[in-house]
């Protein structure tokens, strides 16, 4: 590791009474002015939220990390095994381990905060932590940049609203944070694999108010794939203030929808739509939507739905680009069409969409992997690939 | 589900070093014994459970006893039936109810003492190695990996244990059990195996309060196992705490580990083969043998390594079957090997061993699970593999 390349983070400054953090990111020369806001919390500064939201960038670039600060001893602790977990998982990106040598711990001390958050965006996943959860839980936290770009108004608002809703509804304090944390992580590491830190080091500003967060699971224990968050490392990102629990995997996608249905106020405002359109929730064609839309329409709860449009066209599951961490998702959707023997067409079209070879188009890495692998067998065919196609 | 498993309570022997347990199912019975060399066992139910909750789910029975469990073991049974029911579900398993099973609360932790399972392969000296600091005890399984009938290599295996022990100034504690020949009744070694282990480690409770399972896989190629660092942990209960160590290394991490200490080294067991007649601890030719092979051939450390009296043969590596669950293990070697220049032949066969297809010979119903996308594509041909294939079942 080159000694002069570091990530500082600097000029860390607490404005509104604490409802604001600004600091600058500094990667070399390059400046990322940062900053977190939430009109419904202070927010702290704790330096487990700056080694967070480094730690990615810092592995990637193979730099060290500074700022200013001492993180807890247990957050320390956990730093090898974060990173192995990293290293290792992409091994085709060749993260290095941090040195973090230079950054000072500090005693573990007891947190008197007794808020129990979850973050919650309104889709399944956030619907089934809350409703499972619900004794416990008593804030709901919604970050406004994390999957919804800052800059869409419209999309932004109906959000917020939802989200408020949801939290009259179920009796919870909502935190609204706002944040351009993604203008810096998203620069050096895709969001698939930062998301779960991205969670982490927000979740940490907290600690004022809240000493434990559920991360709501993606992935059931049978599909685990991407470890951007993952039940082995979300937990590993807690300091002795706030404890993480990564929540939801006994259920798979298919096992929590009738149990959010069950609830009619969910069933109403479930968000889970990538396509982020300005007039409506959920678009229903992008490949979220159409993978709720058919769950729904197995469990025969779709019409009950007010989230969605009832109607669903063939073309658009035809049209779905289906990567493998999405296989699982659609072979359980299609053993339950099955098993309720209906939807024939909704099941023909799934099965066609299983069949079709994914094109990688756009997984450059899973190419280089499975090339680097024909280096021995295929040495002609692995030069000119890397002559011609490889990159980096 | 019908009639539940019964499960009696436990009899501890008056010089506390055997334990038996009788097991009621349907009309058949079934004594699981425990039996240690030193160290008093603690009868408990979270050790039965252990060992019960793979059989229940296999036969789809309820669990019956009127022992309690302790609070933290009885909040994890369900995730632990979870995982087992997501990652195994060819072999459809039920998940049973818990709430029937009485709870134990307000329990403290007793033992001091910080015990590791300690087989002799790379994991264990490397669990052994990285933690030597703060470990006490080492723990070893007769009848877990060797067939209790292999005399000659339990004993061989024995004697290995207790030099171990001398080595690294820790006590040796042996523990005998049938666990493994009752559970493979249900379900295979590859599943059971992290249960077993829990098992053994609540017996032990009166002196030890960690326990260390070395891992199998490092982070970057885990796959559904019976020991996981997402399951082990979740054995854990009041009176002890099980961690799954060394997921951060990769096997070939650890080989560098245990090749700077020499003793560790001339003594490693990892043999799976368990050949008839076999004298010699590692037969050279079997996948793990070969695999550890590769690893200490690449650090320059194989010839002078005692615990392998054969050379690597490349014709080996060639008979390798790469099942899917190990494919991202090769993937993590062949990437570590190309940093040790002078391993190209290996690296070729390796690559080659990968590229062969893998055909699930024996897993009917997985495939039968992997057929039914062919209902409403190709449904002649799939009503034709279902005739021909699926009803041998």
């Amino acid at each position: 590791m080159n000694t002069g390349n570091v990530i500082k983070v600097k000029d860390i400054s607490s404005s509104d009474s604490g409802h604001k953090i600004t600091f600058d990111v500094f990667v070399n020369s390059r400046k990322f002015p940062l900053y977190f806001k939430s009109n419904d919390v202070e927010l702290t500064p704790n330096p487990e939220v700056f080694l967070a939201l480094t730690l990615l960038a810092g592995m990637e670039l193979k730099y060290k990390i500074e700022f200013d600060g001492e993180v807890s001893n247990k957050f320390m602790r956990a730093m090898p095994a974060v990173q192995s977990i990293y290293a290792q998982s992409y091994i085709h990106r060749q993260y290095k381990h941090v040195d973090l040598s230079n950054i000072g711990s500090r005693a573990d001390e007891e947190n008197l905060a007794q808020g129990v958050g979850a973050f919650f965006s309104g889709g399944i996943d956030s619907f089934y932590t809350l409703l499972k959860n619900q004794e416990e839980i008593t804030h709901l936290i919604f970050i406004n940049g994390f999957d919804v770009t800052l800059g869409k108004s419209s999309i932004e608002e109906k959000t917020s609203e939802l989200i408020r809703a949801c939290g009259k509804e179920f009796g919870k304090k909502v935190i609204e944070i706002e944040t351009n944390l993604r203008d810096f992580m998203k620069t050096y590491v895709s969001f698939p694999i930062h998301h779960g830190s991205f969670l982490a080091a927000t979740g940490h500003l907290l600690s004022s108010e809240i000493n434990k967060i559920f991360l709501p699971a993606a992935d059931s224990y049978g599909e685990m794939g991407n470890v951007g968050s993952h039940p082995l490392l979300d937990p590993l990102w807690s300091s002795d203030k706030v404890e993480y629990i990564h929540d939801g995997c006994e259920a798979s996608r298919m096992e929590k929808l009738p149990i959010v249905m069950k609830s009619k106020f969910a069933s109403e405002h479930i968000r889970v739509c990538y396509a982020k359109s300005d007039t409506v929730m959920n678009c229903g064609k992008c490949e979220k939507c159409v993978r709720t839309i058919t769950g729904l329409m197995a469990i025969n709860a779709l019409e009950d739905c007010k989230s969605f449009n009832t109607k669903i066209d063939v073309k658009d599951i035809l049209k779905i680009e289906l990567t493998d961490s999405k296989r699982p998702f659609y072979t359980e959707i299609l053993y339950a069409l099955d098993k309720e023997n209906k939807h024939p067409e909704v099941a023909y079209a799934i099965s066609t969409l299983l069949f079709k070879p994914h094109l990688l188009k756009r997984n450059t890495e899973i190419l280089k992997k499975y090339f680097r692998r024909q280096k021995y067998r295929y040495p002609k065919l692995y030069l000119v690939w890397k002559q011609y196609f490889a990159q980096n | 589900m019908d009639t539940p498993i019964v499960v009696e309570s436990p009899i501890l022997s008056e010089d506390g070093l055997r334990l038996d347990c009788t097991i009621h199912y349907d009309a058949n019975s079934y004594n699981i014994y425990f039996e240690s060399d030193s160290i008093r066992l603690n009868p408990n139910m979270e050790s039965i459970l252990s060992l019960l909750l793979l059989p229940a789910m296999v036969l789809k029975k309820q669990i019956e006893t009127t022992e309690t469990v302790s609070e933290s073991f009885h909040s994890n049974l369900q995730n632990i039936q979870s995982i087992y029911r997501q990652w195994f579900i060819h072999q459809q398993l039920q998940e049973f109810s818990i709430t029937n099973l009485p709870i134990r609360k307000n329990e403290q932790q007793k033992g001091k003492r910080i015990a590791t399972f300690f087989s002799g392969g790379v994991d264990a000296f490397y669990t052994l190695i990285k933690n030597n600091s703060i470990l006490t005890d080492i723990v070893f399984i007769r009848g877990f990996d060797i067939h209790q009938s292999n005399k000659y290599m339990l004993e061989k295996s024995s004697e290995l244990i207790a030099k171990a022990g001398r080595e690294f100034d820790k006590n040796v504690i042996t523990i005998d059990t049938n666990a493994r020949l009752f559970i493979d009744k249900f379900i295979t070694y590859g599943k059971s195996h992290g249960a077993i282990l829990a098992s053994v480690s609540h017996l032990l409770t009166n002196e030890i309060g960690m326990f260390f399972i070395p891992s199998t896989d490092p982070y970057g190629a885990l796959v559904p196992y019976g020991s996981h660092p997402l399951l082990d942990p979740m054995w854990s209960s009041d009176r002890i705490k099980i961690i799954h160590d060394g997921c951060e290394s990769t096997r070939l991490e650890k080989l560098k580990v245990i090749s700077k200490n020499e003793f560790a080294l001339n003594n490693l067991r990892v043999c799976f083969a368990k050949k008839e007649n076999q004298k010699e601890f590692n037969c050279c030719t079997c996948e793990k043998c070969v695999r550890t092979m590769i690893g200490l051939h690449a650090l320059g450390v194989l010839e002078k390594c005692k615990s392998f009296k054969k050379p690597l043969d490349l014709k080996n590596i060639y008979k390798i079957d790469v099942t899917p669950n190990k494919k991202a293990g090769y993937s993590t070697l062949l990437y570590e090997l190309e940093k040790f220049p002078g391993n190209e032949k290996i690296c070729s066969a390796i690559s080659k061993i990968m590229n062969k297809p893998h055909f699930l010979k024996s897993n009917f119903l997985l495939l039968k699970n992997s057929m039914q996308k062919y209902k409403y594509r190709f449904p002649k041909f799939y009503r034709l593999l279902i005739k021909r294939t699926i009803d041998r079942d």
